[in-house]
């Protein structure tokens, strides 16, 4: 079977410095990996490579089959990037957001695609309105009900929960656990473990820009639990991270 | 010192400190250093060169009309007015200006308002400092001020740091005054009605008493030298006795009043009990907003934000770059509709025609014209700078935009529709302007050579602008950090520099990519001239040019595409 996302020796430098180092991972169609790693481990320039935001310095990155430098607008038409902090224009309002994207990525009945995604992110009501009126919670769900219209096969997610309230993150977690059922690959960056055991079906540890651990929680839990049971990914992340800064 | 004081003055010297490091940091990229060395020679050779005896000698300036006395009555006037409208304009409650940081940080802390107050005007110092050796270095050629630019420098501070104070000082008492019920009209209303009462006051005790003299300075001087008038300037005729002393001796006795009037203003200042809080947090959210609008060129969102009717309906499907003139169209002014467009293009014709038909109206006609023609000769220079819909507005959004399915080139040539079309249609509505109003002197020319040289200029006209903004957007990949999106306004010399540098490149650029078009339709107009006369030669040789740039601009965009692909903002703004 094709890896929906492969990324193989992928290496980001930024002059002197290594930001990410010969990192190589799969994730196949319906799987979620959560990346984690201390505070400059290099998750979002990881993201943001795969993504095909940042070119990497080194390395393939394929997405659904694309090879993202080679075919860059076949990979993008396949994935939707959703950062930490939503990304909106100041002076397009709800619904002309969505019409923008629609004509970018040529989703011909947005109008239909977006009604249940706007009423699922319960934002309906507020389609003609500009960001500036919406709280940070709503551009977050505007941002994701953009990336959502136009159906991708492959999901990134920069810290996903940051601004929602309790009941924003139950649906944010339900909607990411039912697009990886639909067949989605989703990578999902996060510092909070217990998302991630809830949400990702398997975890990759970044520390200085190289992979610590990756696979199943069960397989990374392994690894880490010296033969204790019932550790927890927080423990386990600690363990292996040694719990200092990236 | 106490800990309150220590910690504020730390995290003044800190920032400041912190920020020119970063600053030289910034330095170590060639493209950055080469803005500083520009920034560093303007400075030099329009500012410190000038104040060179050896310069003054070169080019001694024709003197101003007025005398020193004359000037310091005049300035004294205007500092009345200054203060007058500081009471009378709308205001909104009493603020400090704050960042959102200073606000999350300084506001919960066990600080005093007094603190505050200080803080902020220990701030506001060194912006002063830095206005006053500026003004100092040009005022110390100036023929209506004497003295010296040391007396100068102080002068200048003590003028502008009472202003300041003075500012704060009636934003603190109009807001106490709400407070005590007050209602801004009322206070507005009671200002104006003071202000019209001694300005009628003062019209009719100078009709009266004064009487008429031979010169228009020497009336004004018996004017502001006797009477009411003379007691209402003298406090600012007081503030300004050092900035005006000739001698070094008349500088010190001058000093003594104005520090007295300063230190007054301080100490109203300090000891006003108003609760300013509110609405300091208001102007900080605000001033980051206004400032990342202006940044983007948004001046709609700057003057309080609206939706705005889609200009046109945008299908689902179709090239992406229509969708960007649609989105950045969403961001212009609303009255920059095709619409507004016609209907301004028929009232131009009606009104250019009239005057055209009218011989008695010839002052008007040509008045129109020349109007029109300075018009159309600042938007070729200046509108690019001005018109920022594009990626200059974008810079922020750069990640998403490159997440999208679209490659570089239609990300480009998308960004850079909106700001041609409203350039573009403006420059046509002023030509129009032009053609029918504009007769050149003692050159009869036939009406139908006038309307193929317009629209030889109508076809060439986009292509100047496209190149222009071609250039601006470049900047804004090549040199993210002179345009980078926070919330403050980047300042410093190598930002200056960058400024005169990416004008001078424009102004470069658009000669060089002149230089082919103007050689071929050169070429091609001898030729039609030759085989088919001047209206011929004119027309072919204007879409010679109009191609000859949009080739040219076709190529920097497929250039300019390639770099975004490769642009990474983060790299860019790492210092």
């Amino acid at each position: 079977m094709t890896a929906m996302i492969d990324v193989q020796g992928f290496t980001k430098q930024y002059g002197d410095f290594t930001a990410v180092s010969g990192l190589s991972f799969t994730v196949q169609a319906g799987e979620v990996l959560g990346l984690v790693g201390p505070n400059g481990a290099g998750k979002t320039t990881t993201l943001r490579s795969i993504a095909g935001i940042i070119p990497p310095s080194i390395g393939t990155i394929r997405i659904a089959g694309h090879d993202l430098l080679a075919d860059p607008i076949g990979a993008k038409r396949q994935l939707a990037f959703f950062p930490d902090e939503p990304r909106l224009f100041d002076y397009l309002t709800v619904r002309q957001h969505l019409a923008f994207v629609a004509r970018l990525y040529g989703v011909i009945d947005h109008e239909a695609v977006a009604r249940p995604l706007l009423e699922e992110f319960e934002i309906a009501d507020k389609a003609d309105t500009l960001p500036g009126e919406l709280s940070r919670g709503m551009k977050q769900k505007l941002a994701i009900a953009c990336g959502l219209l136009h159906s991708p096969s492959v999901m990134f997610f920069d810290e996903p929960l940051t601004g929602l309230d309790p009941l924003g993150i139950r649906r944010m977690k339900n909607s990411i656990l039912q697009r990886a059922r639909a067949g989605a690959a989703i990578v999902l960056s996060s510092h909070l473990l217990h998302l991630l055991e809830e949400v990702c079906t398997h975890v990759l540890i970044l520390k200085r820009g190289a992979r610590i651990a990756h696979g199943t929680l069960a397989e990374v839990s392994a690894a880490f639990s010296n033969g204790e049971s019932g550790v927890s990914l927080e423990e386990v992340f600690l363990r292996a991270t040694g719990g200092s800064e990236g | 010192m106490s800990n309150v004081w220590s910690a504020l003055l730390y995290l003044r010297a800190t920032s400041l400190c912190n920020s020119v490091l970063a600053r030289l940091r910034r330095l170590r990229q060639p493209k950055y250093l080469i803005g500083a060395v520009v920034g560093i020679a303007y400075l030099y050779f329009f500012l410190l060169r000038r104040m060179s005896p050896a310069f003054h000698g070169a080019s001694s300036g024709a003197p101003l009309p007025f005398s020193p006395s004359m000037a310091m009555t005049l300035a004294a006037a205007m500092l009345l007015v200054v203060v007058a409208l500081c009471w009378a304009l709308p205001r909104a409650r009493a603020a400090l200006t704050f960042s959102e940081a200073e606000i999350a940080f300084l506001f919960p802390a066990p600080l005093s308002q007094r603190a505050l107050v200080h803080y902020q005007l220990i701030g506001s110092q060194l912006r002063i400092i830095i206005t006053a050796l500026v003004l100092a270095l040009l005022s110390s050629r100036w023929s209506f001020l004497p003295g010296h630019a040391a007396t100068h420098i102080v002068g200048w501070w003590l003028l502008f740091a009472t202003l300041s104070l003075h500012v704060t000082g009636s934003s603190f008492a109009i807001t106490r005054w709400l407070d005590r019920g007050l209602a801004a009209p009322r206070r507005q209303l009671l200002a104006t009605v003071i202000i019209v009462l001694s300005a009628g006051a003062a019209f009719v005790w100078v009709r009266q008493d004064i009487a008429a003299a031979a010169g228009s300075a020497e009336y004004l001087q018996r004017i502001t030298e006797q009477g009411p008038l003379y007691w209402l300037l003298l406090p600012f005729r007081l503030l300004l006795g050092p900035l005006f002393a000739n001698t070094f001796g008349a500088f010190l006795v001058a000093l003594a009043p104005a520090l007295v009037i300063h230190a007054a203003h301080y100490v109203w200042v300090v000891h006003v009990n108003v609760a300013l809080q509110e609405g300091s947090i208001a102007r900080a959210g605000k001033r980051a907003e206004l400032a990342a609008a202006l940044r983007a060129g948004n001046f709609r969102l700057a003057s309080g934000r609206r939706a705005r009717r889609a200009p046109f309906l945008l299908a689902p499907t179709g090239r992406p770059e229509w969708a960007f003139l649609w989105k950045n169209l969403l961001s212009s002014a609303p009255y920059l509709t095709l619409k507004n467009a016609l209907i301004a293009a028929a009232v131009i014709a009606a009104g250019c025609s009239w005057l055209a038909a009218h011989p008695d109206q010839h002052i008007l006609q040509r008045m129109a014209a020349v109007v029109s023609i300075a018009m159309l000769s600042m938007l070729l220079l200046m509108g690019p700078l001005m018109a920022r819909q594009d990626l200059r507005s974008d810079l922020l959004n750069a990640d998403m935009l490159k997440a999208y399915p679209v490659h570089g080139r239609q990300v480009v040539l998308g960004e850079l529709l909106t700001p041609l079309v409203i350039l573009t249609v403006a420059s046509w509505l002023l030509l129009l302007a032009i053609s029918l109003t504009f007769v050149p002197p003692r050159l009869a020319i036939a009406l139908s050579l006038r309307w193929v040289a317009t629209l030889g200029l109508a076809a060439v006209l986009p292509g100047l602008f496209a190149v222009q903004l071609l250039v601006m957007n470049a900047a804004t990949v090549l040199f993210p950090a002179w345009v980078r999106p926070s919330a403050q306004r980047e300042q410093g010399i190598d930002v200056m520099g960058q400024r005169i540098f990416v004008t001078a490149g424009m102004l470069l650029v658009l000669a060089v990519a002149l230089l082919p078009a103007s050689i071929l339709a050169a070429l091609i107009f001898v030729l039609a001239h030759w085989l088919a006369g001047v209206h011929v030669a004119i027309g072919l040789a204007a879409l010679v040019v109009a191609a000859v740039l949009v080739a040219e601009v076709a190529l920097g965009i497929e250039w300019l595409g390639r770099r975004f692909e490769h642009f990474d903002l983060s790299a860019e703004l790492r210092p």
